[in-house]
């Protein structure tokens, strides 16, 4: 990827970005930053997207963009909007909504002893059943902070505004396979975690960015998603919240339903 | 196209870029669709002709099933 425009934004944007090894090659995808932080992908020579970046959210703008664009050019995985951990040599796939509490999710596992594949991205390999790392920092907010606690070992890249670029130390640094695909549900008690049916979990993965939001893809992409959600569990889980019982446990509630489920 | 998952169906319009489920009750309505009207399907399935015909209507405006002459009829899914 080619990135230009203003150094004090191309500079941590590039760092935080560089944190992702993708494992399928994608093409050239060069993106400039100009005047009036007027932001152009293209691949090609064609214009994909392009954006009037916030001053205050510049970087996080500039990045998420890029991202986004990255999932759209994708062309072996599928992409999910989710965190994924590691545990035991197994991935799981944490979907939900919007301030769900996937990335508090993330953090608290990491903390606990589970490696760090994203709090964005999971990029799934419906051929293999695995799931990529997509080793973006977590994009901190205070609010996240607190239902975290303790932040797991790593480093702060970049700090915009409110938002925190952090990278955990315990990465994965290869695909696993799926062990599970869990709804983070705001309605659940927290840090519980129960079986979800087949069909409630595709549901929910419709209803989450994935690469079914792209026409040119969904013919291929259901069939995709279906292979998965045939061959691993479906869980609901309440997410911990700022009370630290509710961050109790929750690295053993997944290795023991990873053990249950023997994969 | 449409999948089935542990005696549910998940039906997806390619269309619409819609994603449909039909839970255990639907899916037997569904299924039964072959031309016959409410009243005859509510007949085979023991059922009440008012919740018959409602779900018949989710399932048209799902568009899953489509008239034909006084009934209804599936529509044609490729399974994966």
């Amino acid at each position: 990827m080619l990135l230009r425009g203003p150094r004090e934004l191309v500079a941590p944007a590039a760092s935080i970005l560089e944190c992702v090894q993708l494992t399928e090659m994608l093409p050239d995808h060069e993106v400039v930053v100009g005047r009036g932080l007027r932001a152009r992908g293209m691949v090609g020579g064609t214009e994909l997207w392009s954006s009037v970046l916030s001053r205050r959210a510049a970087v996080s703008g500039l990045v998420g963009q890029i991202v986004a664009a990255a999932t759209v050019l994708l062309r072996r995985h599928l992409f999910v909007h989710a965190g994924v951990v590691g545990v035991e040599g197994r991935g799981w796939v944490l979907t939900g909504g919007s301030g769900a509490g996937k990335t508090s999710t993330v953090g608290v596992m990491v903390r606990d002893g589970a490696l760090y594949l994203s709090d964005e991205i999971g990029l799934l390999d419906p051929e293999t059943g695995t799931v990529a790392p997509f080793a973006l920092p977590m994009g901190l907010k205070p609010w996240t902070v607190t239902a975290m606690g303790d932040l797991p070992p790593g480093r702060e890249l970049f700090t915009e505004g409110e938002t925190r670029f952090y990278l955990p130390d315990r990465r994965a640094p290869s695909p696993l396979p799926v062990a599970g695909l869990v709804l983070i549900d705001p309605a659940r008690p927290a840090a519980t975690l129960a079986p979800a049916a087949p069909a409630e979990t595709l549901m929910a993965l419709a209803e989450t960015p994935t690469t079914m939001r792209y026409r040119d893809r969904l013919e291929e992409a259901f069939p995709g998603f279906v292979r998965l959600v045939k061959s691993v569990r479906g869980y609901t889980l309440g997410a911990p919240g700022p009370a630290p019982e509710t961050r109790i446990g929750l690295f053993e509630l997944l290795r023991r339903a990873g053990s249950e489920s023997g994969r | 196209m449409g999948t089935r998952l542990d005696g549910e169906v998940v039906l997806l319009d390619l269309a619409s870029a819609r994603l449909f489920h039909l839970d255990a009750w639907s899916l037997r309505v569904w299924e039964a669709c072959d031309g016959r009207d409410a009243a005859a399907l509510a007949a085979a399935l023991g059922a009440d002709v008012d919740l018959v015909s409602e779900t018949l209507l989710s399932l048209a405006d799902a568009g899953v099933i489509r008239p034909a002459g006084s009934g209804w009829v599936m529509m044609t899914v490729a399974w994966v």
